[in-house]
């Protein structure tokens, strides 16, 4: 009888649940976590996408961007609007929406460091809102991290 | 020979009842055709044999998908082998409504990372899920609260059997036409949109939007067609 319980628990304990941590800098949101109606709180759900996507980034790891930026353009063409938008669409539209602003505020208008040549003074420009979601949806590779962003969003100039 | 006989037979005396029970029988069958057993006794001497025949096998059918039928013909008396039927095929409909219908909310989840599973479920489709929730039972109370027929408990049991079995057939048949419509989509797909790509926009995207909504309008019809008849034709 130990044994079949002894199984049972270790079978149990295997199995893998998504939710690893909650980030820190997201506690505010963890409420809205819980709630599961779109219709009142849909400001609150994209706000957790944009928590979430900026911490993943920050933490240099990869998020699904692709789907996240199908999803915001979805919504822009719809024509059922809010009644056609379930709780993990607005999450991913927060997530898209969240990692440009991001990329935007870290690198753009900041001085490129090629080599210690004062000669060359380039910055970043980056894109921003329709057309950084338009590049990010031409992309082949859906998921992308820190470096990736940097590299499709943003160019060097004068 | 095909019911054009100018031959009109009596049919009041079918069941060789003397003249005197003619009138007990006649008030009987004036609104509302009681039988019992199998002699279908009617007052009415422009009925032909063919239109009898015909009415006695409506009568005494065995109705599976048709709550209609069963209101018509309330005051026949459903056999208990048909009773049983009926609460078999009941069961087996609840199970696949509860199936098609309410299952999604614990299944239809897609994971985030650091937040878990998340429902894909849309706005559109729990305000329809409501309404029909809301809608059956509130029709369930009110058929299973009053009294139609004489032989009522047969009857209740056969409309509600026919109800969900009716509903569960039609919502079968609309899966189908939106397969079938899904099918003609991916035929005209240009040739450079690969398959995966293809099959991957028909469940997600403004058109799989559009269509959604469209099949929870036809799903309420279905329902509301369904279940109009519980409740209806009460005695008091």
């Amino acid at each position: 009888m130990k044994y079949i319980v002894g199984a049972i628990l270790l079978v149990l304990v295997q199995t893998s649940n998504a939710k690893t941590t909650f980030p820190k800098d997201c506690s505010h949101l963890e409420n809205v976590a819980k709630s599961d109606f779109v219709l009142f709180s849909k400001k609150e759900f994209i706000q957790l996408g944009e928590c979430l996507a900026v911490s993943l980034i920050k933490k240099h790891s990869a998020v699904n961007l692709v789907e996240s930026c199908n999803e915001v353009d979805e919504d822009r063409r719809n024509p059922l609007g809010i009644l056609s938008l379930s709780k993990y669409e607005a999450i991913l539209i927060g997530q898209c929406v969240g990692a440009i602003n991001y990329i935007y505020q870290r690198y753009d208008n900041e001085p490129v460091y090629n080599r210690p040549n004062s000669n060359s003074q380039k910055v970043y420009h980056c894109a921003k809102s329709k057309k950084a979601i338009d590049i990010i949806r031409l992309n082949k590779q859906p998921m992308l991290d820190k470096t990736d962003l940097k590299k499709l969003l943003c160019s060097e100039g004068y | 020979m095909n019911g054009e006989s100018s031959y009109q037979p009596d049919f009041i005396m079918v069941d060789n009842k003397t003249e005197g029970s003619k009138e007990s029988t006649n008030n009987e069958v004036d609104d509302k055709s009681s039988v019992s057993g199998d002699k279908c006794v009617t007052h009415d001497n422009n009925l032909s044999q063919n239109d009898l025949n015909f009415l006695c096998h409506q009568r005494n059918r065995f109705r599976l998908f048709d709550p209609k039928g069963v209101y018509t013909f309330r005051n026949v008396e459903i056999s208990y082998l048909q009773t049983f039927f009926h609460i078999f095929s009941l069961l087996i409909s609840l199970l696949l409504f509860i199936g098609f219908y309410y299952l999604p909310f614990i299944f239809i989840n897609e994971p985030i990372s650091s937040l878990g599973n998340i429902s894909t479920l849309t706005v559109l489709d729990k305000l329809f899920l409501a309404f029909i929730a809301v809608y059956i039972i509130f029709k369930l109370k009110q058929g299973l609260t009053c009294k139609v027929a004489e032989f009522d408990y047969r009857y209740k049991i056969a409309l509600c059997a026919n109800s969900f079995n009716l509903t569960v057939l039609n919502s079968i048949k609309l899966s189908i036409f939106f397969m079938a419509l899904d099918l003609m989509i991916l035929t005209i797909e240009p040739p450079q949109v690969l398959t995966e790509v293809a099959l991957e926009n028909l469940q997600n995207g403004v058109r799989y939007d559009i269509f959604s909504a469209i099949a929870w309008i036809f799903t309420v019809l279905i329902v509301v067609n369904a279940f109009k008849y519980l409740g209806k034709g009460a005695v008091k």
